[in-house]
């Protein structure tokens, strides 16, 4: 990759039933400021019923239909799609994996060209991670929150992370690889994390960490209603509180046996609680300095006192800061104030899901999706979408 | 004993809160040290 002519790039878009909002994702595609014969978009309709893989057609993508009942879900459908784009005379010199119902900047590819370029190490290596904000931000406060998270976790912990040269992490979509790190590298379809696994699988196989390309922008849709909510925090509660138990300590141990800080790194990220839990337990705690001063339970109530109020600036110094950081809106900040009502509701999530059977959905792969509305045009205006965005 | 495991507790409680806002801040301070200048993409209209 020495001169400067534009890498050859599939977008690979995995979709099961995204007949309502693929239309809209895929125009943003094809409007891409990337020479037209530099990209090709391929669209994985897999165990559809609906019209995705003629929507998809219409829009001139490459559409590959697999239908396997055994096998379903998104990681499958990547492992699938990536082993034949591997097998092709020419493959692509990068591919890009983007969800169905996610919105790409105008430049988004152009800067994924620029950062690949620029960071593929000598043995051809790159995984890189964009910007993955919130579509629909200005649809109630649910969203409005669900983005002010995002802005902290998939903006400004990678931003950090990238800054002190560790791994920034795969959070599913907006996400680049050369050819030959997807190559070396297989593709995890059977698993319930299988970003997180991949992006382990490179850090412990090829000490490659996943770079952060935050100008690279993407943007998906997020629900709106509680139990739209309810489903998909299910879900990522499901798949989070399986990695920690699974992987979190092993590979704390693994990381300091080896002296591998991004191994480490990894680990503690798994360990750190969503920041809803931290809340709560910050509450707790400061709940307990209060009673235990008061009835002189707890011995050098000063320290206590100092290290509780220590504790509540750190909190709001990270979310203002945090947001303040990434450029968040005015919505995200006014959602705050909505936040305890959702601590409570992520709470009662939490107990209600430990008590009930994870489903057979939760517990295995599974295309389990969060119930569609179309792509939202004006929530991209929102969004902060370039002009060019908008004309779709 | 009582109060010995109250002490516990709310050390505990206390290092995990610590804990996570020192790595939490720490990331933060780190991303607010990053390049503000973003590179911008190559023309690639006007390439062949």
């Amino acid at each position: 990759m020495t001169d400067n002519t534009p890498l050859s790039l599939v977008v690979l878009v995995p979709a099961h039933d995204e007949a309502l909002v693929l239309d809209a994702s895929l125009a943003s595609l094809a409007q891409q400021d990337y020479p037209a014969a530099r990209y090709e978009i391929v669209v994985v309709a897999d165990n559809c019923t609906d019209s995705t893989a003629g929507i998809a057609r219409a829009r001139g993508a490459t559409v590959w239909e697999r239908t396997d009942t055994a096998q379903r879900g998104k990681g499958y459908a990547l492992d699938w799609a990536i082993a034949q784009l591997l097998a092709r005379p020419l493959p692509a010199d990068a591919f890009v994996i983007m969800d169905a119902d996610t919105w790409a900047a105008p430049d988004f590819l152009s800067h994924i060209n620029t950062r690949l370029m620029a960071q593929t190490d000598a043995r051809g290596l790159c995984a890189l991670q964009g910007r993955y904000g919130v579509l629909n931000k200005a649809e109630g406060w649910r969203a409005a929150l669900m983005s002010a998270a995002f802005d902290l976790v998939n903006h400004v912990r990678p931003l950090g992370r990238d800054r002190l040269g560790l791994s920034v992490g795969l959070k599913g979509n907006g996400m680049a690889f050369t050819r030959k790190t997807l190559a070396r590298v297989r593709w995890h379809g059977d698993s319930l994390t299988e970003d997180l696994d991949f992006a382990l699988d490179l850090a412990r196989a090829q000490n490659l960490r996943v770079g952060y390309a935050p100008e690279a922008r993407v943007w998906a849709q997020m629900p709106t209603s509680g139990a739209q909510a309810a489903s998909q925090r299910r879900r990522w509660e499901q798949g989070r509180r399986h990695s920690v138990r699974a992987l979190a300590l092993p590979l704390l141990w693994e990381g300091i046996s080896r002296g591998r800080p991004l191994l480490i790194d990894s680990a503690l990220d798994l360990l750190l609680p969503p920041l809803a839990e931290l809340s709560g337990l910050l509450l707790f705690w400061l709940a307990l300095i209060g009673f235990g001063v008061s009835h002189h339970i707890l011995p050098h109530p000063a320290l206590w006192k100092g290290a509780g109020a220590i504790a509540l600036m750190g909190w709001f110094a990270y979310v203002l800061g945090g947001l303040r950081l990434a450029g968040a809106s005015r919505e995200a900040y006014l959602a705050l104030l909505r936040a305890p009502f959702y601590m409570a509701w992520k709470v009662m999530l939490a107990l209600t899901g430990r008590r009930a059977k994870p489903s057979a959905a939760h517990s295995a792969p599974e295309w389990v999706r969060t119930a569609r509305a179309p792509l939202s045009v004006p929530g991209a205006a929102q969004a902060g979408l370039p002009t060019e965005a908008r004309t779709l | 004993m009582l109060a010995l495991l109250y002490l516990f507790t709310t050390a505990l409680a206390g290092a995990g809160v610590l804990g996570s806002l020192a790595y939490l801040l720490t990331l933060t301070l780190a991303a607010a040290r990053a390049p503000r200048r973003l590179p911008a993409p190559a023309d690639l209209r006007k390439l062949p």
